[in-house]
């Protein structure tokens, strides 16, 4: 229940609303344009509209127009010259070899470039292979150009509170990837298939992995960029927010050592009820935090997380201490719990309501 | 010598074989296509968007998804009469198959960024002027050479080197964690504050450990991947992430509240226990940087035990009194996380061969 209320909290945050009425619009704005132009180039205008309205690189307002336009530009120009060269297929084998070579660099080394590159690159490829007469061909790269100040248009209308939308956004972005670490890695312990493919869980948990550490790192940059607007409580509060999530993702780590110490997995079977409860609950907390993240007026609190983990605990006084190899594993294990649990606390006691009113 | 210094950057052999697969399929569509259009030059060039580790298998699934995409936007064409039916249609496609691909952000799911590529097509192909005869069976027959043209030329033009490649992604790793370690290992001898080198050097692991950042090899884990190498080049990465992981933990328990004393009285050893530590990530550097295995001068097991023993001689570590103090806990944590590092990195030094010398005849 709280997982759904999560998930249509961040379908109907701002910035999810505004990404899809950007796309309505450019797509729309797109096709009823077209169909009213004379020109037999008018699918260059969609093409070019959806195609670089996907465009979203650069954070602040001049960097995300300056790429569009630079990208836009560029794109036409190629087009252009590769239809020029069009009546020479070996000519324009020669330009689109050069073109792509260095498109394909550039996108290689900035990875962040790499669609940008790659609709020059497109562009170029599909205009040289449709031949026209010069004039036509002006028509073209001029419909392409009109196509780009849609997708401009539509950027500058949608831009304004981009880095605090983005900046919500990213949190509970963060916090869910967060979450999903932690299922994986609780997944390792309750899967009685894990000694058999260790390889596919381990991957499964490297790949969510990565995604954290790239939302974390996102997240970096866009408080970097909102801090010049905040005041200094708020830029406290996210300095402070950041540094927790740092500390959850290494206490998960911690924990999650557990599923290379235990060397008989089926000891995982005397308390898997306990550590099915412990994951749901920690699941159920992250949830929570994104909830607080939106805005939502949700009572939050760790007595159920504490209530399971003594159970896991007592389970572990009671029957571990027998059943297990090496019992000092599984303290180790509970005592980062514990610490998974406090550093909630800590969060909780200094979540500030005025973390909405930052604009 | 510089110009095959230039040839083994990967980036240069990639762009070249991209490069020469799209001149190849110029020719060709000028001379051999059956619809007109660009379809040999795009899925040429479509097909050659591939990783490293298997280039094959991802070229045949865009030339699939290319295809589905051609005979969907065929039907399409000739069962909706209306023209603004059919851009209704592509327009909802289009909006979704994106707003999907955003909602899964920063790195959207390999399946949201095939449908995002499927929808791309699907404007190509359905808004393109060309209609006119058996257009649909052209353009597959035009995809279909485009995409042996792309996948010929990803496996003979340039192919990717594993083994270069690999070695390139790991060694950045291996230095960032072996940088993390020694500035953790500075940290505990001083007074036992956290050092902000310690913040800088973990963003630094962070950020090789991620594809679009770095050089991280993760095409070793794709489906498909070369069984020959697979499961060593596999083992290798597991473990690796497996000593970042115990290096992630050892920086969270220093946050921790662990009784200060304690650490200070275990300092030394802790510190020669990480010194021996990086001795064996040097062996791994120099192996995978400069080709050569170096010998091991150090006794890798008694400076584990001298730590354990100074450790029980100090806090005793039976589980009860454990159980009874969080902060001895910690303690006992962050060595055995040690101990556990050791016997990570053991591995991967233990799996390394002696390279091969080229002999003269």
């Amino acid at each position: 229940m709280l997982n759904q209320k999560a998930g249509m909290g961040f379908i109907i945050a701002p910035l999810v609303i505004k990404r899809l009425l950007y796309l309505i619009l450019i797509t729309s704005s797109a096709f009823i344009i077209q169909d009213y132009l004379g020109s037999s180039q008018k699918y260059w205008l969609v093409w070019s509209a959806c195609i670089l309205g996907l465009i979203t690189h650069g954070d602040s307002f001049k960097r995300r127009i300056t790429v569009i336009l630079v990208a836009g530009l560029i794109a036409a120009f190629s087009a252009f010259l590769s239809a020029c060269l069009a009546f020479y297929p070996f000519i324009l084998a020669v330009f689109l070899f050069m073109l792509t070579i260095s498109c394909v660099a550039v996108s290689l080394r900035y990875s962040e470039y790499f669609f940008v590159a790659f609709v020059i690159n497109l562009f170029a490829i599909m205009s040289g292979e449709l031949p026209a007469p010069v004039l036509i061909i002006a028509n073209r790269f001029l419909i392409i150009t009109f196509g780009m100040g849609i997708a401009l248009f539509f950027q500058v209308l949608f831009y304004p509170y981009f880095v605090r939308n983005e900046l919500q956004s990213f949190v509970v972005i963060t916090l869910r990837n967060l979450k999903k670490v932690n299922e994986e890695i609780f997944s390792c312990f309750i899967d009685a298939e894990y000694p058999d493919n260790i390889y596919l869980y381990e991957r499964r948990l490297h790949l969510q992995k990565n995604r954290y550490m790239q939302s974390i790192r996102r997240l970096r940059e866009i408080i970097s960029l909102a801090s010049r607007k905040m005041d200094e409580s708020e830029s406290g509060y996210y300095a402070f927010l950041l540094g927790r999530l740092d500390l959850l993702y290494d206490n998960m780590l911690d924990y999650s050592q557990l599923r290379r110490r235990v060397t008989d997995h089926a000891t995982f079977s005397v308390c898997l009820q306990e550590l099915s409860a412990v994951s749901n609950e920690i699941g159920r907390v992250i949830e929570g935090m994104m909830m607080r993240v939106m805005n939502r007026n949700y009572h939050l609190d760790t007595d159920a997380l504490v209530r399971h983990i003594k159970r896991l605990e007592e389970n572990y006084t009671n029957v571990l201490q027998v059943a297990a190899r090496e019992p000092l594993v599984f303290l180790l294990f509970i005592n980062s719990l514990k610490c998974f649990c406090n550093a909630i606390d800590a969060y909780l006691k200094r979540v500030l309501p005025e973390a909405s009113s930052y604009s | 010598m510089l110009i095959r210094n230039y040839f083994k950057s990967f980036y240069l052999r990639q762009a070249l074989s991209v490069g020469l697969t799209v001149f190849v399929s110029v020719i060709v569509n000028s001379q051999y296509s059956y619809s007109g259009e660009y379809w040999v030059v795009l899925s040429a060039f479509m097909v050659s968007q591939t990783t490293r580790g298997t280039p094959v298998r991802q070229g045949m699934i865009f030339f699939l998804i290319m295809i589905a995409a051609i005979i969907v936007s065929a039907f399409l064409m000739t069962s909706v009469e209306q023209n603004q039916a059919v851009y209704l249609l592509l327009a909802i496609l289009f909006v979704i198959s994106s707003y999907l691909a955003f909602l899964d952000r920063p790195q959207a799911n390999k399946t949201f960024f095939l449908m995002v590529y499927f929808s791309i097509i699907m404007l190509i192909a359905t808004l393109s002027p060309i209609h006119s005869g058996q257009y649909m069976q052209n353009r597959v027959f035009d995809a279909l050479i485009g995409a042996v043209i792309g996948i010929m030329g990803g496996m003979i033009i340039f192919p990717a080197r594993i083994n270069e490649e690999f070695t390139k992604g790991i060694i950045p790793i291996l230095n960032a964690l072996n940088s993390y370690s020694q500035v953790m290992k500075d940290s505990i001898q001083g007074v036992g504050r956290l050092d902000e080198g310690i913040i800088r050097k973990k963003l630094e692991v962070e950020n090789t450990l991620q594809t679009q950042h770095g050089m991280y090899p993760e095409w070793v884990y794709e489906t498909g991947f070369n069984r020959g190498v697979r499961a060593g080049l596999r083992f290798f990465l597991v473990n690796l992430e497996r000593i970042t992981e115990v290096l992630f933990s050892m920086e969270y328990i220093l946050y921790q509240d662990a009784d200060p004393l304690i650490f200070q009285a275990l300092s030394d050893e802790i510190a020669n226990v990480m010194s021996k530590n990086q001795e064996l990530l040097g062996m791994l550097i120099d192996y995978f940087q400069y080709n050569r295995l170096t010998d091991a001068k150090s006794d890798f097991t008694s400076d584990i035990a001298e730590l354990e023993k100074s450790m029980q001689r100090i806090m005793p570590t039976s589980l009860e009194l454990l159980e009874i103090s969080p902060a001895r806990t910690l303690i006992t944590a962050f060595v055995r996380d040690l101990r556990d590092l050791r016997g990570l990195i053991l591995q991967l030094v233990m799996a390394l061969q002696a390279p091969v010398q080229n002999q003269k005849t």
